[in-house]
């Protein structure tokens, strides 16, 4: 048996049924009706995070509704595999997008085609109100019967049972209670390929090009290690991995940000840019175990300028990132789950 | 619109306020406790809440504790006093503010306490699991079965604790279709039949793909299987 066979095996259904046999693609979004976007994911990715570009609640012009659109093709080969002969010059199947929102209680379907469905590629149109749904939506597309026939216990014989589905989408629309959005945008890539980011065997790279926002890029050359950063759980080796793997990164990421930020602040204690600001406002006054920011900021920018003072700014900074990252924890959850203890 | 419309959220941390001693009705929160995790829901969602202190305060007077059609009798105050979105209602954080801040009496008053697990669950549970929070079934039930004002259905559901056990604790019943059809279709069928057919119509959904079903399909179906059962 081949790969591709493997992918569209058919289930412990007792007729025959395709879990892989429709390709969906989604590729822009819009918002309200704006000019939708390209979402340009990567191969092989499933998860949509809108929770950055969303308006917030905060802001004057809350979203309303968000449209998903993408293609949905049906190959030559489900069709034969999920009809009889005499069924597939116009399949009695509709086409649709499931819309699932667990935490509302929301399961609708976008409609895609209409009977007859048969080979070929259709444009897929899904809509998500937002007074409808919160934190993640998942959609799932679905090729299923119309019409009842009498079946020979090899094809599915009545109607609305399913025949045919494809590729889970998770959409993202609110990030979970008390997470708050990223400080920095974050994107895995190839550093092999991308001329703008260093040589070698780089885990990550933090990009101050645009000093604005700066962005966290991966190294999607290390495929075992991406892999274990896109795991979802929160038990078993894996997520125990995980959370190391972004320790280890973390404690890189914050060093450099908080000499970066130190290094803006003015004479006035201020900063340019937000993130400078969430940084000072994070760390400056654990720096110094000082109450007021404004002091704690004079006395970083102070400690940054000096040659003398910067090594013990330095291990102030290794101090308080121990504290803030607190890696022990997570390595001992890591050790533990290794011996099994 | 007052104040006192508007709705609120116990925040996660709020939680560990709620103690044995509270859940048996023995102790209660000082309000000063409570203050300090609770907050304004975000979208600044309101209600008519005092209509609702009204209703509430009726269901108390008339019906004897545990009597389950006080669920019936307040399931519609609860859905339109609380005319929220899925959105705000799929905030576990709204359901345990009116739970343990707003009517802790009626609580108690419709659930025995049996374990201090299960008291817990009328207190503290809400999000997908419809048959956790005392006050958050009520208003997802009727949300489920109404059709704008009209709350027969929500009605001939309370009616029948059979049903409201067994098609509201399956996930079928998150789909309104479904939901609606197999409801109307079983209300007036006596417990063994709706036991059965609940059954039998989750088992079909191994083979029926669910969303395909318009609610003349889902009452197809559910009639197909309640005449087998029967």
């Amino acid at each position: 048996m081949t790969k591709h066979t493997q992918r569209h095996r058919s289930t412990t259904l007792p007729f025959k049924y395709r879990d892989g046999g429709l390709d969906f693609a989604l590729e822009e979004y819009s918002v309200d009706g704006s000019k939708p976007k390209r979402l340009d994911l990567k191969a092989g990715q499933t998860e949509i995070d809108l929770t950055q570009t969303l308006p917030s609640p905060e802001e004057s012009e809350d979203w309303g509704k968000v449209t998903l659109f993408g293609r949905l093709y049906i190959p030559e080969e489900t069709v034969e595999d999920v009809f009889p002969e005499s069924e597939r010059d116009a399949p009695p199947a509709k086409l649709y997008v499931a819309v699932r929102c667990h935490e509302t209680i929301y399961r609708e379907k976008a409609i895609v085609s209409d009977e007859p469905t048969g080979p070929g590629s259709y444009n897929a149109t899904v809509n998500i109100p937002k007074k409808m749904v919160r934190g993640t939506i998942e959609l799932r597309p679905y090729l299923v019967r119309t019409r009842d026939r009498s079946t020979d216990g090899q094809y599915a014989g009545q109607k609305n049972f399913r025949l045919a589905s494809g590729t889970i989408y998770s959409v993202i629309v609110d990030l979970p209670p008390g997470e708050k959005p990223p400080a920095i945008d974050g994107e895995e890539v190839s550093f092999s390929r991308a001329a703008h980011l260093p040589e070698g065997d780089k885990l990550y790279y933090l990009d101050f090009r645009n000093e604005k926002r700066p962005k966290l890029w991966i190294n999607s050359d290390h495929p075992r290690i991406t892999d274990i950063l896109q795991s979802q759980g929160s038990v078993g080796a894996e997520a125990r991995m995980r959370d190391v793997i972004l320790d280890e990164i973390s404690y890189g990421v914050w060093s450099q940000l908080i000499v970066r930020a130190a290094c803006a602040i003015d004479k006035d204690g201020d900063v340019e840019h937000e993130w400078q600001q969430t940084v000072v406002e994070t760390f400056a006054r654990n720096l110094y175990e000082v109450d007021d920011v404004s002091e704690a900021a004079h006395k970083l920018r102070a400690d940054v300028d000096d040659p003398e003072t910067l090594p013990h700014l330095m291990e102030r900074i290794d101090r308080e990132l121990q504290e803030y990252i607190d890696p022990r924890t997570q390595l001992i959850n890591l050790m533990e789950e290794g011996l099994r203890i | 619109m007052t104040e006192e419309n508007q709705l609120y959220r116990l925040v996660e941390d709020g939680q560990r306020l709620v103690g044995e001693e509270f859940l048996k009705g023995e102790a209660k929160i000082p309000d000063e406790a409570l203050d300090e995790y609770v907050e304004p829901m975000p979208s600044g969602a309101t209600g008519n809440l005092q209509t609702l202190d009204s209703s509430v305060e009726r269901i108390l007077n008339e019906y004897s504790e545990t009597d389950t059609a006080m669920d019936g009798a307040l399931a519609e105050d609860v859905h339109q006093c609380l005319d929220i979105t899925r959105r705000t209602a799929g905030d576990p954080g709204l359901w345990h503010w009116i739970a343990v801040d707003r009517y802790p009496d009626f609580v108690r008053h419709r659930w025995e306490y049996r374990s201090e697990a299960a008291m817990r669950e009328k207190f503290l549970g809400a999000g997908s699991d419809l048959y956790s929070n005392a006050i958050h079934r009520l208003w997802w039930i009727a949300e489920l079965t109404s059709d704008g004002d009209d709350y027969t259905l929500t009605e001939q559901v309370f009616a029948n604790q059979t049903i409201v056990n067994k098609v509201f604790d399956r996930w079928f019943a998150r789909y309104q279709p479904a939901v609606v059809a197999i409801c109307d279709e079983l209300a007036d069928e006596r417990s063994g039949v709706i036991d059965e057919a609940t059954r039998r119509f989750n088992h079909a959904l191994t083979n029926v793909q669910l969303e395909a079903l318009s609610e003349e399909d889902a009452r197809n179906l559910t009639r197909r299987v309640i005449q087998d059962v029967r």
